[in-house]
């Protein structure tokens, strides 16, 4: 339910939302505010656009593949609905024992639906074959902070971290990296098959496949064994179908061939829906951002650039701030499935604040055109900035539309213009990574900085139950945070997290950021 | 042609020898000859698409380029033998293609050879109905608008069958489903079935992947009539595109037929229009229809590629689209190859249908 | 066009009136119900070309049971059921003289020769055994030893069933060798009717009479008549071929296809030589080896001292200047592109690079030479009768003064009278630019008066060669023989004479 909506039809749907989606979407607010799951039986239909890379959790982190995982496999700690803190699921207690020590002890009696026992073992070898296989896929990355994993009898495993308290290790274990495999079935050094896997049937999760077409058809029966966080499977079974075309995910579920719509409906698609009796969409805050980000090198001023100078530089950003309309934004384009943000955190979250809503613009959070030129007159600009924008369309067929908007925005001051650029997705991460030279780990030599940014990073569409990404591997926040990293970026962020009952998270605020200091 | 000058001059009277080699063993000896030709069109296919993939370097470079660290992709390409000289990697490659071995996709880790028997059917299935809707549309058509030539079903007919085939497949695609799934609410909007259907189809006991066939081995109605009810609106789509084509094709050569003495013949023998039209001239027309039938293959397989997308049909062309964008090249190998082949049979196929509709073919 | 109003055949775009009375129906006005019953059961048609007169997918006896079928089971008629339909069908190719019917009926049209093709279209004709046949143009598509077989089919119908024959030809031999009684059209008119030999023998009106004066005659106004010895022997001899063989190579699988098989002859400078042969016989292979169009695969051929089994286009291009070539078909032969004067000019282009005013000046000389106004070189190839066209070809043909011309079939796509004109024309540029020429046609009479040495060709071999009127007039070949037997000429008695030596001949 991207950027905003979940669809039901019917009763059996509120049955099967409280199930599969509830499981699915953890939220810090409530989530999607099903609470009826004691509907109770039947079994629903599932429809996404997001695909499966793989069911081998150590060879993908992207939202389709998590997604599945989430129901099968069982996590150390999980989210329940709801909550935004990660609580033991298969584990019966996990706490920091010291410092860099985390210890977690299994429930008893635990089996895989195959039948092969879950131990400690089984864990130190999920935790081991990711960080092992390193698949450019996979989630190693978030497990960054593990030195090593040891079980001490067959209910407890300690990890070894190498920075002390780290508040986000817990979120660690309850996101990609997190499921626990069978060691019996898995291949210590390589992913397996899907059709393997299915065929093998390691699960431990809520729910077990029963049938299994890739991308196609996922056929889920709850699992009777799970006794973890999340209860007992509310339905009969669930059915996931994979959709490529967001606009026959949203026919199907206005013809009530599916009973769940979730990612990801176009905003024009969803403000359709709201207006068919039939479909119920449901809203809720989601964690997306959307913001754009500058090279501190490459752009107006900044350090790699002929008239370098910080203080012009800042002017110009801050000068953008003011210009940039959020509620325009977020009704001509995403037809308020968006929401302005005024913060680095969204307002959803406990204790969030909106900074921002008094330092930019009117002050009430509409644009300010004599702020912009009062900020760039008084440093010392007098002529028209040329800015370059370049985004992609891989986070949203909308990204089109809205730079054309902030172009505008821009333009119409008289004090920019804007030399707008898209580029194909592939190209973008290539070219993204460029500018980016001192991230770690995946750094591309050879670094060539021609390429201006603002980028536009899109907040990652969230995937219900990956909460904490580790920011700074993310590949697709990675910028933004990478930036954060060296202390060197600002954003502008605007139209916020639509709705997405989700995700506690997004960069900024995650603990081990320290970028977020540096603002304007 | 040796008979001697002094031959009597009885030729005329019998059967000449050319034409007596011809009867006999004639056809096997052709469909031996069309057959061994398969192989060397599908070694120089497979020959273009390696090394056309390859120009923009290796596969591995070209889907994980960017998101790996140099060491780290310069290990996998070692690993997976890309840093040996292309002609090696060539011959190598051919070997495994000789034995069935496709390799493994980079973007998802799926068998190459599982993925095209997968799809392929879905494919398989989405091309067959279409080709039947092209031909019930097309030929039927066609003969009318011959049979009423320049008259003003004849002129109908034609613009219906530039309309045809002039629309592109996605757009006739969405023009469908808006009318018939979401105005009329008559058919399906996409899916290959319902999912109730498909679950029970893909739950079987050796599915062929084709599911009406499915349907009906398993002896499962309601499952058979939702399959042919979500098959309508794409078989339709992409069967119109061939239909326009059939359709003109079809007037043009049996026009051209109905203006050969034999039909003058036929008809000064007392032969009814009707039957002329459908049975005198309709065979002979027909052959240069197989002909071109077989090359319509092709592009309706291209076809295929936007009416599996608008329509959710989970077939090759839908995965090709899918294999495209993500630069996994090994996975795009597999189905461009696949579809070579499918090319070259059904060449060969059309080869032979139009050989047995055609006594003059064989040689 | 008479005869397909016979059957009510006309396209659609035709309107006729009057009154075709057909066993008391008028065909004009019946309804095309009723036009159907009549067509085949009352009236049958047999055409011009036999090959695309059937069907070739679907075999004869198919065909022919079609027939009897269509008029099965309505208006009263009894069913008639596949087998039997197929049983009448083998009757009539019985009747037409198929050998083993009951095997053949069940064969393809390519299966059989073009002579036996139209045996199987006739015996569709016969299957309902209607009391009238329409022959159009019934032989012209046949060489000359199958037309005599099928115009003694045709006798036999008539004699044997008393079935009525409308023949439509413009072959007068034909006409004299098979009517009882000729109706002579000129532009949709008709002109004469006589009973056949009072026709031929006293024509009263000018255009019977012209056209039978047109008709050229075997033994009549023969080139070398009165001649024995070969005339131009000691000339420079321009072609010599010496045991020349010409193959075409086979498919895969099969030999290669020997169209011409150890043929030696000689042509001489200022000589006509005549090369005769049915279709299939290797005489046009002959003519394209000598213009260089074809490779020779065996023996020699020397052509202006250069041999031909060497050939490098190359080495062969300077030659290519003295030799010239008139076409069958003149509509063809022309770029519908390029005014006849271009084309005209084409050769000289390219050989001799003339400023325009000469090459402008050459044309008129040529067209006025081959007795068409000058003017007409700025007319296109579709403006002119096919007549002219081969007189525009022919002036192509010797616009760069050749030494030897070939001529293929030159004037078989033109009418009597005209081919008549061109065959004088012909003979008198002959005489006056003096080029040697190879003249090849399946006309016996044809070569006759053009050519004093014959060579007869049957099947890739030149089984006899002599002086024109003595081969005419007494063949020794066996081949020869039969050549000329079957060769009806334009007058009934004198045909009616030949027709029983033939039969002599074959031993009938």
């Amino acid at each position: 339910m991207t950027k905003s909506t979940k669809t039901l039809h019917g009763a059996i749907a509120l049955a099967g939302i409280s199930a599969l989606a509830l499981t699915a979407c953890t939220g810090p607010s409530g989530g999607g505010g099903t609470s009826t799951g004691s509907a109770g039986g039947g079994a629903i239909t599932y429809g996404t656009t997001d695909k499966v890379v793989t069911l081998d959790p150590a060879g993908s982190y992207d939202g389709g593949s998590f997604m599945v995982m989430n129901q099968i496999y069982p996590f150390l700690l999980n989210y329940a609905p709801g909550t935004a803190d990660a609580a033991p699921d298969i584990a019966e207690s996990a706490s920091f024992t010291s410092p860099t020590e985390f210890t977690v002890k299994l429930k008893p009696g635990l089996k895989f639906a195959n039948g092969h026992t879950l131990d400690s073992s089984d864990v130190v070898f999920s935790f081991n074959r990711v960080m092992s296989i390193n698949d450019p896929n996979g989630p190693a990355s978030l497990l960054a902070n593990m030195e090593k994993i040891e079980a001490t009898d067959p209910d407890t495993v300690v990890f070894t971290l190498k920075a002390g308290n780290d508040q986000v290790f817990p979120g660690v274990l309850a996101s990609n990296p997190g499921p626990i495999v069978d060691e019996e079935v898995f291949p210590a050094d390589k992913i397996m098959d899907d059709d393997a896997i299915v065929a093998a049937k390691p699960f431990a999760g809520q729910y077990t496949i029963d049938s299994y077409k890739k991308n196609e058809l996922v056929n889920f029966k709850p699992n009777p064994d799970y006794q973890g966080l999340l209860g007992e499977a509310a339905n009969d079974g669930a059915t996931l179908k994979h959709y490529a075309d967001p606009n026959n995910l949203k026919l199907d579920v206005q013809q009530g061939n599916i009973d769940v719509a979730g990612r990801i409906l176009t905003a024009t698609d969803v403000a359709d829906l709201e207006s068919d009796s039939n479909v119920k969409v449901h809203k809720g805050p989601g964690g997306e951002l959307r913001y754009m980000v500058f090279n501190f090198d490459t752009m107006p001023f900044g350090a790699k650039t002929p008239e370098a100078d910080p203080a012009k530089a800042l002017a110009v950003r801050q000068a953008i701030a003011h210009l940039v309309d959020r509620d325009v934004i977020a009704s001509q384009v995403f037809k308020n499935t968006y929401t302005p943000v005024y913060s680095y955190v969204p307002k959803e979250f406990e204790g969030a604040t909106e900074p921002l809503k008094s330092l930019y613009g009117d002050g009430s959070g509409k644009p300010s055109l004599e702020k912009a030129k009062q900020v760039l007159t008084d440093a010392g600009i007098t002529s028209v900035v040329d800015v370059k924008l370049q985004y992609t369309d891989r986070y949203g067929t909308s990204a089109a539309d809205e730079y054309a908007l902030v172009k505008e925005q821009l333009e119409k001051s008289g004090l920019f213009t804007v030399d707008l650029k898209s580029t194909e997705w592939t190209t973008y991460t290539k070219e993204r990574r460029r500018c980016l030279p001192r991230l770690p780990a995946r750094l591309v030599p050879g670094l060539l900085r021609r390429r201006q940014l603002p980028h536009a990073v899109l907040h990652p569409r969230q995937l219900p139950g990956q909460p904490l990404r580790e920011p700074g591997r993310d590949r697709r926040r990675q910028q933004a945070a990478g930036h954060h990293r060296q202390g060197r970026t600002e954003r502008a962020a605007w139209p916020g997290p639509g709705s997405h009952r989700q995700g506690p998270l997004h960069p900024a605020p995650a603990p081990g950021c320290p970028g977020d200091g540096r603002r304007n | 042609m040796t008979t001697l000058i002094d031959a009597p001059p009885g030729d005329t009277g019998g059967i000449l020898p050319a034409a007596r080699k011809s009867s006999g063993g004639g056809l096997g000896q052709y469909i031996l000859v069309r057959f061994l030709l398969i192989f060397p069109t599908i070694f120089i296919l497979v020959t273009m698409v390696f090394f056309l993939m390859r120009i923009t370097g290796d596969p591995i470079t070209a889907a994980m380029g960017g998101r790996l660290p140099a060491d780290q992709l310069q290990e996998r390409i070692e690993a997976a033998g890309y840093d040996r000289p292309i002609l090696v990697q060539y011959f190598e490659y051919l070997g495994q293609l000789a034995t069935g071995n496709f390799g493994r996709t980079l973007t998802d880790n799926r068998a190459v050879v599982e993925m095209l028997t997968t799809y392929g059917s879905a494919t398989l299935e989405l091309s067959l109905n279409a080709l039947v809707v092209a031909l019930l549309v097309g030929i039927p058509l066609g003969m009318l608008a011959a049979h009423r030539r320049d008259k003003a079903p004849d002129a109908v007919l034609r613009v219906f069958a530039i309309l045809c085939y002039a629309t592109p497949v996605f757009f006739a695609g969405m023009l469908l489903k808006l009318t018939f799934s979401v105005w009329l609410g008559w058919l399906p909007v996409a899916g290959r079935a319902k999912t109730s259907s498909e679950l029970a189809l893909t739950s079987l006991e050796a599915p062929t992947g084709i599911y009406w066939l499915d349907a009906l081995r398993s002896g499962n109605m309601a499952a058979f009539a939702d399959v042919l009810a979500h098959a309508v609106l794409p078989a339709v789509a992409l069967g119109l595109l061939t239909a326009g084509i059939f359709l003109r094709l079809v007037r043009t050569n049996v026009i051209g037929t109905l203006g050969r003495d034999y039909i003058e013949a036929g008809r000064s023998r007392g032969i009814s229009e009707y039957r002329l039209v459908t049975k005198h001239a309709y065979k002979p027309a027909l052959i240069p229809i197989i002909t071109v039938m077989g090359l319509q293959i092709a592009v309706m397989l291209g076809g295929a590629v936007l009416t599996e997308k608008t329509f959710e049909w989970k077939g090759l062309g839908f995965q090709l689209a899918n294999y495209l964008t993500a630069r996994d090249f090994v996975a795009v190998q597999g189905i461009v190859v696949l579809l070579a082949i499918i090319v070259a049979l059904t060449n060969f196929i059309v080869d032979i249908i139009a050989a047995l509709i055609d006594p003059r073919v064989r040689y | 066009m008479t005869a397909k109003t016979i059957l009510g055949l006309l396209p659609e775009t035709a309107s006729s009136s009057g009154t075709v009375l057909i066993n008391g129906a008028d065909v004009i006005s019946v309804s095309a119900e009723r036009l159907r019953q009549i067509r085949g059961r009352d009236v049958a048609m047999v055409f011009q070309e036999p090959s695309t007169a059937l069907n070739p997918v679907f075999t004869v006896g198919w065909q022919i049971a079609e027939g009897i079928r269509a008029h099965s089971g309505r208006n009263g008629g009894k069913r008639v059921s596949a087998k039997e339909a197929k049983a009448r069908a083998v009757e009539a190719l019985r009747k037409v003289g198929i050998p083993d019917p009951d095997h053949r009926v069940n064969y393809y049209p390519h299966h059989f020769s073009g002579g036996q093709k139209q045996r199987v279209v006739i015996a569709a004709a016969l299957a309902l055994n209607p009391g009238l046949i329409v022959a159009d143009e019934p032989t012209t598509a046949l060489d000359v030893t199958v037309q005599a077989e099928i115009l003694e089919l045709l006798r036999d119908l008539r004699d044997k069933y008393g079935t009525s024959i409308v023949l439509i030809t413009h072959n007068m031999g034909v006409v004299a060798d098979l009517a009882d009684r000729v109706v002579v059209m000129y532009q949709g008119n008709v002109v004469e009717e006589a009973p056949a030999r009072k026709l031929f023998a006293e024509p009263r009106q000018d255009y019977t009479r012209k056209l039978l004066a047109a008709v050229p005659h075997l033994g009549h106004n023969s080139a070398s008549e009165g001649q024995t010895v070969r005339p131009h022997q000691d000339a420079e001899v321009l072609v010599a071929a010496h045991n020349l063989s010409i193959e075409y190579p086979g498919r895969l699988g099969t030999p290669a296809f020997t169209a011409v098989d150890r043929v030696s002859f000689t042509v001489s400078r200022g000589e006509v030589f005549g090369l005769v042969g049915e279709s299939g016989s290797g005489k046009t292979t002959i003519g394209r080896a000598i213009a260089g169009l074809n490779r020779t695969t065996g023996g020699s051929l020397k052509v202006l001292g250069y041999e031909m089994l060497d050939f490098r286009e190359r080495t062969f291009r300077p030659l290519r200047k003295d030799i010239g070539f008139v076409f069958q078909d003149p509509a063809a032969s022309f770029n519908p592109q390029l005014t006849i004067g271009e084309c005209i000019a084409e050769p000289m282009v390219i050989h001799t690079k003339p400023s325009p005013a000469q090459a402008r000046k050459r044309v008129g000389e040529l067209l006025e030479s081959v007795q068409l106004p000058a003017s007409y070189a700025c007319r296109y190839p579709h403006e002119l009768s096919g007549g002219q066209r081969q007189r525009a070809s022919l002036a192509r043909a010797l616009s760069l003064n050749p030494r030897l011309l070939i001529a293929d079939e030159p004037t078989s796509a033109l009418d009597v009278s005209v081919q008549a004109k061109v065959l004088d024309l012909f003979k008198d540029i002959q005489q006056e630019f003096g080029f040697a020429c190879l003249f090849i046609s399946h006309d016996l009479a044809v070569v006759d008066i053009l050519s004093s040495w014959v060579g007869v060709l049957y099947k890739g071999r030149l089984v006899e060669q002599g002086v024109g009127s003595q081969v005419m007039g007494n063949p020794r070949h066996d081949y020869t023989k039969r050549l000329i037997a079957s060769l009806p000429v334009p007058d009934p008695e004198e045909q009616a004479r030949r027709r029983e030596q033939h039969r002599a001949l074959l031993g009938i």
